[in-house]
Order: structure tokens, then sequence, then C-alpha cells
């Protein structure tokens, strides 16, 4: 089975000599297929010019890649390939039902399945009582629903969702990422384009980070985020002696004020650190262990890539 | 079949804006008005044994046609101004170019269902008249039929024209660009006077030659000719019409040229990075 997404050194280039700039610099990726996978950044990273150029809606200046085993742009491909845009524009004068149909229509649904399809994906994305209702009558959340509809009316292999969430409230985003956990369920290959951490670490199987148009930490979510644990501690009096013992012992210690954030490897050391510091008699007054963050996952990798 | 349904929704999606809703309004305004306005033309309409109420028949068909002419040109260029730069410039266009389409369906998809609506639009108002008078006067003029078929040829041209300057214009740059486009092709007749009357071979040649650059005046003069006969149109258009008279193979090259416009389209629309 191919992969879902390769990408090999994809660059997209705007502008030329001293105004120009890299959007996005020899991308290299491969999402295997059935992943949900997070593609991250902060704004201006290059996220969505990237998946821009997986959909061919802009041109790579160099680097190819293929979709679902064939070359980007391959109309063939495209039929088993759904895609929300960023802010999805809609051509507001048709009715729900008429905007799936001519977007089932463009896929090449048949006639004889057409209707049925629309059907199932309104149920599946909670608009079947608006299905005969005008789109610009239509709040945010069910414009971002209609708008993950025509994406997959053509039941894709591989979707591609540009910031889903980004203009939701709390109840549309759970809304989102419930049909996205249902395609996850039903084996799509999803590839996720957020800012949104939260719910890219409730999604998500897979994560990539890029910053200024390059890749700088990509793997899977159980190895990069759920083993590494923080512990939150407040003490007073801690000498150097124990402070070096600490720093030999975890992963790493930052230190501000009586605050310390100490990264350990595995739980084992949650208890040898708290031993460790109840026996230097320094006085501790708040020791938290909590898994860590995305977050931190996320802002780490920025800093040390910037 | 994705074509068609392309050329479908834009038909429908056009005819809802109110640039075509004002213009078949303006439309049925002039139907309702143009038997008085072109009763000032119908006095000495008697030509050959002709008679008069054909004539004057004739004449009014004539003056309507040029008014569908008009009319039809106008709201070809609005309606199409943001055909594509619009649709791009609003985002509506990457949920449709990222499906299973090639970029020349998307283009073809859009000029079919603008050329649909404006040459339809084009046609019926012309049929509606021809009939019209046909049961007036109670004489069938079947040199009406080439005649209107040729004003439809004319308001696809715009259309084709405008279609592709949207590719890569924003809609006031495209609106300038086509009027003054427009406008110097329908006004090549003075300087070719201006060549007549100063004996200049080489004015009167380059005229000749910057009429094929908007074949639509020229193409509205053939079907003005095919309706009136020759020597009516000269009486009406004066010494004009025999010295800058249109070509026969002028509608045949305004074809190829609806062909090269829809082609150049495609060929800016092809690689085109649309953010």
């Amino acid at each position: 089975m191919p992969a879902a997404i390769e990408i090999e050194g994809l660059t997209k280039v705007y502008g030329y000599g001293v105004d120009e700039v890299k959007a996005v610099d020899a991308l290299e990726l491969t999402v295997d297929q059935g992943e949900v996978f997070g593609f991250l950044g902060p704004n201006g990273a290059g996220k969505t010019t990237t998946v821009q150029m997986l959909m061919q809606i802009i041109f790579p200046t160099e680097g190819n890649g293929k979709l679902l085993g064939k070359p980007i742009g391959d109309i063939m491909a495209r039929e088993k390939i759904g895609y929300l845009p960023e802010l999805f524009q809609f051509h507001e004068f048709l009715r729900a039902d008429e905007f799936l149909d001519f977007h089932a229509r463009l896929y090449g649904i048949p006639a004889s399945r057409r209707a049925d399809r629309i059907a199932s994906v309104l149920e599946l994305v909670g608009l079947g009582e608006s299905a005969k209702s005008k789109i610009r009558t239509f709040s945010k959340g069910m414009l971002q629903r209609i708008g993950i509809g025509q994406a997959i009316i053509n039941e894709p292999d591989l979707l591609f969702l540009d910031e889903p969430t980004s203009a939701l409230d709390p109840m549309g985003r759970r809304d989102v990422r419930d049909i996205i956990l249902d395609l996850r369920d039903a084996g799509t290959t999803v590839f996720l384009n957020s800012h949104l951490l939260s719910e890219v670490e409730m999604t998500c199987t897979q994560i990539g980070i890029l910053n200024k148009g390059k890749l700088v930490r990509v793997g899977d979510m159980e190895s990069m985020v759920k083993p590494t644990l923080v512990v939150d501690i407040k003490v007073d009096g801690l000498n150097d002696e124990t402070l070096e013992r600490i720093r030999d012992l975890v992963a790493s210690v930052e230190i501000d004020g009586d605050d310390m954030k100490v990264i350990v490897r595995d739980e084992d050391q949650v208890k040898m650190l708290a031993r460790m510091i109840m026996d230097s008699g320094a006085e501790m007054r708040q020791f938290t262990p909590r898994k860590q963050q995305l977050e931190e996952v996320f802002l780490q990798s920025i800093e040390e890539s910037s | 079949m994705k074509t068609w349904a392309l050329a479908i929704f834009t038909l429908k999606e056009t005819i809802r804006t109110r640039t075509m809703i004002i213009g078949l309004a303006l439309s049925f305004m002039y139907l309702a008005f143009v038997p008085v306005l072109s009763s000032s033309r119908s006095g000495p309409a008697v030509v050959g044994d002709m008679e008069m109420t054909t004539a004057a028949g004739r004449d009014f068909l004539g003056f309507a046609l040029g008014g569908i002419n008009f009319m039809g040109m106008m709201l070809a260029i609005f309606t199409t101004l943001g055909a594509i730069y619009t649709e791009v410039d609003k985002g509506t266009i990457l949920a449709v170019v990222t499906k299973p389409v090639h970029r020349w369906q998307v283009i073809f998809g859009k000029w079919l269902g603008h050329a649909l609506l404006m040459g339809g639009y084009a046609l019926i108002m012309g049929i509606v008249l021809w009939a019209a008078v046909s049961i007036g006067t109670g004489t069938v003029l079947w040199r009406f039929l080439p005649a209107i078929s040729l004003v439809c040829l004319n308001v696809i041209a715009m259309v084709s024209i405008t279609l592709f300057f949207s590719t890569f214009l924003p809609v006031i740059a495209n609106a300038i660009f086509v009027f003054m486009l427009f406008i110097f092709s329908s006004n090549l007749r003075i300087i070719n006077a201006i060549g007549q009357t100063s004996d200049s071979i080489v004015i009167v040649t380059v005229a000749n030659i910057l009429r094929l650059l908007l074949p639509v005046s020229e193409v509205s003069d053939l079907a003005n000719l095919s309706l009136m006969g020759k020597s009516r149109a000269a009486e009406l258009a004066g010494a004009e019409i025999q010295t800058f008279a249109p070509r026969i193979w002028v509608f045949g090259y305004e074809m190829l040229y609806i062909v090269g416009a829809i082609m150049l389209s495609i060929l800016v629309f092809r690689k085109k990075d649309l953010r």
C-alpha cells in the first residue's frame, strides 16, 4: 500500500532578489495511510502553502510529491481526496443539498448514487434538517460543517483540513472533532492543518511541526508527547549539591526563582526526585507531576529551530 | 459531465446577480419602447418592390437588432468582468479547482455558462421581436435569422474576451481594458474616413487591420447588412458603409477569435497560483 502523502524537497519561493521569501523550504515528509496527521506551526510557518501545493492551488518552485501513490495533481487520485480550505468561501445562493450536489457532480459521482450520498453526508455533519435551507442563512458552525460535507462527499481516502475549527465556538469544535474521529475510525487518512494544539492532541496519531518553512520535528504523538512527564515544583532552601544530583538524574531542569520545572524520563524518576528533595532538608511547597502537553513540545521545537 | 455541471452552475449563479437582473429589466423596458423609438426611422422605408408594411417591419427589426446587440454586449461585459479574478480573490474557486477537474474544464465550464446565458439572452430577445413583427406584418423576414445569429456570435465574443482578461485582471482594470478596446474598435471608421479623405492607403489599411483586434463592430455591420440589404444599409449609414464595408469572412474570423480567447484563458489559468 503506497503512503498517503510523500513529499520530496517541496519548496515555494515568493518574490525575487532581495524580496525573495522561502515560504516552504525543501520539505520532506511521508504520511502513511490511516494516520491522522497534525501539521503544526506558528502563523506564517508555511502550513497552508504546503497544503495548497499538494492540492495544486499553487505550484511548487522546486520538488514534488505523491498523494495516494500518484503525482500531485493527478485527476484520478483526486477522486479519492477531499479538501476543506481555510476560511472556506461559499457560493451562498445555493441550498445545502444543491451545494453538495454540485460538488458531487465535480467528483463525478453518478446520478444514481448522488441523492443517497448527499443525504447521508448531511446527516453525518449534522445538517440533515437544513438540507433545503439556503447557505447564506447558516451560522459559522453550520458553514464549517457543510464545508466538511463537500470535502467528504466522495468518501475520500485522504482528507486535507486546513484550520477546520479556527472560526468555531467550543460546541462547533467538538462537532468537527467528532467528525474527524469518525473518519479516523473509518480508516481515512486525515491531514489536519492547525494551530489549535488541543485539537491536534485529541485527534491526531502523528504530528509534524513546521517553522519558517522547515519541518523541525515529526513523529508519532505517542512518542513525542505522552511518555514525557513534567514535574512542577516549588521549593525553599534547596542546596547546590542536591540540585546537581537532580540535574544528573532527570532529562532537564528549568529554574525560575523558587519555581522548578523538571522533565523526567519515567514515573520511577518522579519518586526518586521527591525523595532527593525531602532528604536534602529543603521545604517543598508544591510537587505536581503531569504529562507534558503538546504545547510544550511545540514551543520547545519552535524555540530550538529559531 | 463535470464541464457541464460547471457551466450550469455558472449560469445559475450569473442569472441571480444584480447586474443581470437590472440588465433584464432594462431589456424588457427596451422591448416595450422599441416600437416608439424606431418610428422615426421607418419613414422612407419602401425599397424596390418591397411592401410598405414589410419594409417598416424590417426597419423596426434593424433598429431592435442594434439595441439587442448593444445591450447583449454590455451585459456580457458586466456579467463576465469578475468571472475568474473575483472567484480567485474571494476564494470560492478553491473548492472547485481542487476537485478532480482539469483547469481547462474550469475555464471552459465558466465560458460555456456565460456564453449560453448571454447567447440565449440575445437569441430569445431577437426571436420574440421577430415573431411579433412577423405576426404584425403578416410576412416572415427570414433575413433576420442570420442577422440575430451574428449578434449572438458578437455577444459570445464579448464574453470570451472579457473572460480572458478576467484570468489576470481585477474587475475595474478589466472593465477599463475591455471598454477601451470596444470604443476603439467601434470608432475605427473615423480613422478610415481620415484615410479616405487624405487618400492615404496606409491609414485605410491600418484601420482595416485594427478592426481585427475586436471584430464585434464589423460583425454588427455585417448583421445589419444581412438584414437590411446593401442599398437600404447604405441609405441608413450614408457613404461610410461603402468605404468601410464589413468583410464577409469576418464572422468566421470572429469564431476563431472566440476559440483563441478561450485557449489564451486556459493558457494563463493553467499554471496560475490561485492565492
